[in-house]
Formats: structure tokens, sequence, C-alpha cells
């Protein structure tokens, strides 16, 4: 908040300045400076405090370790929708599961729900709050500003095909095996639950790959 | 060392506000709207390359656009009225 206040300060002292110096001197370059003072410190007042990367990552990456822990506990198989609730982004992993027959009560309340012929596992996605109503600039924010799991991010979404093309730039390699075996890597899990919770339908990881140190992943709404 | 966008937008903006500033006023320019609509421009680049983030609605950007359009239109308005 100190950022925040020094920013008020610079504003409100040159708008005074900028004024005396106009009633003084009339129009000139040190009223201009003054002005261009101002604009800089109204945009550090404007400016939101830092978010802690760290302690969030800590926190996410630990909420998908627990994750990990139960699908490794039920065995769990077959691949993820993530489903968006009135509460959050849910993981319903199963063999076929069919988004259009979930109800969204049960993926809210049940760990263990019907999926069509086969049962689901249902999990909470751990994703931190974000302002951006852009997929893209939300996944940026999420996983290169607050979880620091890559350092960079080329992101596409074609709108009209419900998808979404990103590459994670030195993707940092989070070792939840069954996690990425029913879901995808942690990146690809929270494109597709950001997707998903953006646009307000099921989404999934279509597919992903490893270029090097960068993560390719494509994420997809499902259309019903 | 990682540097938030937000923070780097305003250093550059400030680098920029004062070379625009140094620049115009070591040409001798007086006038108080060239001034602002460099300073109107280098704030929208900032915004466009770094998309600092913001607390609620940007009122400078529209405080900054309000102001350009204003002297935009003083300045057609003294062309016209010769």
């Amino acid at each position: 908040m100190l950022y925040q206040r020094a920013g008020v300060v610079i504003a409100v002292s040159s708008s005074i300045l900028a004024v005396a110096t106009y009633l003084l001197l009339g129009p000139s370059p040190l009223l201009a400076l003054w002005i261009g003072l101002a604009v800089v410190g109204a945009s550090m007042a404007l400016t939101p405090p830092e978010p802690r990367p760290v302690n969030v990552s800590k926190l996410v990456l630990d909420a998908f370790e627990n994750v990990e822990r139960v699908l490794e506990a039920l065995g769990a198989r077959g691949s993820a929708v993530l489903v968006p609730t009135d509460s959050g982004v849910y993981a319903v992993i199963g063999d076929s599961v069919d988004p259009s027959r979930l109800s969204s009560e049960d993926v809210r309340s049940r760990l263990v729900l019907r999926a069509g012929r086969s049962l689901a596992v249902s999990l909470k996605v751990p994703l931190p709050e974000v302002e951006s109503e852009s997929p893209c600039e939300a996944l940026g924010e999420t996983v290169v500003d607050r979880l620091g799991i890559a350092t960079g991010l080329e992101c596409v979404e074609d709108e009209s095909r419900g998808e979404l093309s990103a590459r994670f730039h030195n993707a940092k390699a989070v070792g939840f095996s069954r996690m990425s075996e029913v879901a995808g890597p942690i990146h690809g899990v929270i494109a597709a639950a950001l997707l998903a919770r953006i646009r307000g339908a099921p989404a999934r990881v279509a597919s992903w790959r490893r270029v090097g140190s960068d993560l390719e992943v494509r994420a997809e709404v499902l259309r019903s | 060392l990682r540097v938030d966008r937000s923070f780097l937008a305003n250093t550059v903006l400030a680098i920029l506000v004062t070379v625009a500033t140094c620049s115009l006023w070591s040409a001798g320019e007086r006038r108080i709207d060239v001034y602002v609509a460099l300073y109107t421009l280098s704030y929208f680049v900032v915004k466009a390359v770094l998309a600092p983030r913001r607390k609620g609605v940007d009122w400078l950007a529209i405080a900054l656009a309000a102001t350009f359009f204003a002297c935009v239109a003083y300045r057609v308005w003294e062309v016209l009225s010769r």
C-alpha cells in the first residue's frame, strides 16, 4: 500500500503545483512537467497491491497435490471434464463422462457420482480468483503471475470453435502423474478450468505435448 | 528477478514522460496540449504493450483520452474560426 500512497501524494502535490504554476507563470513547460508527474502519480495510485505469488503458488500446488492423492487412492481412470458451477469449477473424472447428463448439484455436493453408465469422481479445481474476462489473460495472470509455474505464455482463443491453444514457456514440471494421466498437466487443467469458468460451459484438455522446456496445451469447450 | 508488469509499466511511463518533457522543453515548445498529447500517447502505448493491472475502472485512461480529444477539438475550432 506504500506504493499506492506514494502515488496519491505525487499526484496530489503535482496537481497543486500545476495550479500554482499556471496562476503565477501561465502556460509553461514547468506546468507540463507537473502534469506529467501527476499522470505518473495517478498511474501508481491506480495500481493494485502486488499479489503474493509465492504464497498463492504454494497453497494452490498443495491443493493440487491433495487432488493427486485422492485420485491415486481411488485409482481414477478415464478422462476429466471441467464443469463450471456457481461455487467453482469441478473436475469430473471417469470413463466416457457425458457432461450433458451431469447435474450441477451432484457435481457440487458428491465426491463419487453417476455419470452415464459408470461412476465418476468429482473434485473441485483449486483456482485463485482472477478478474479478467478473457481466458488467455486469466491464464497468464494465474499461471505466470500468481503461480509462477511458467515464465511466459503465448495464447490464442478461437471463440467461435470454443478452443484455446496455449504455449507455456519454461513450464515447470509438476509431478502429478495420476492427474496428468486423467486430466493432463496442471497447466492444461488450469487452462481448461478457466475456459469452462469464463465461457460457462464444460471444457476439457484436448491435447498436450512437451516441446523442450515449453508445454503446448489445447483446451476445448464441450458443446452438447 | 521477477518484476510485476504493473510496476514495470509505471517505471516505463515515468521514463517516457521524462523524455517527452525534456525533448519538448529543449525544443522550446510552450503549448501545453502538445505535452498532454504526448503523455496520452505514452500512457496508451504502455497500457497496450504491458497491460498493467488496475484497481477497478481505469479513470486515468478516460481522463487522458477526454483531455486529448478536448485539445484536438479546441485546435480544430481554432483553425475553423480563423
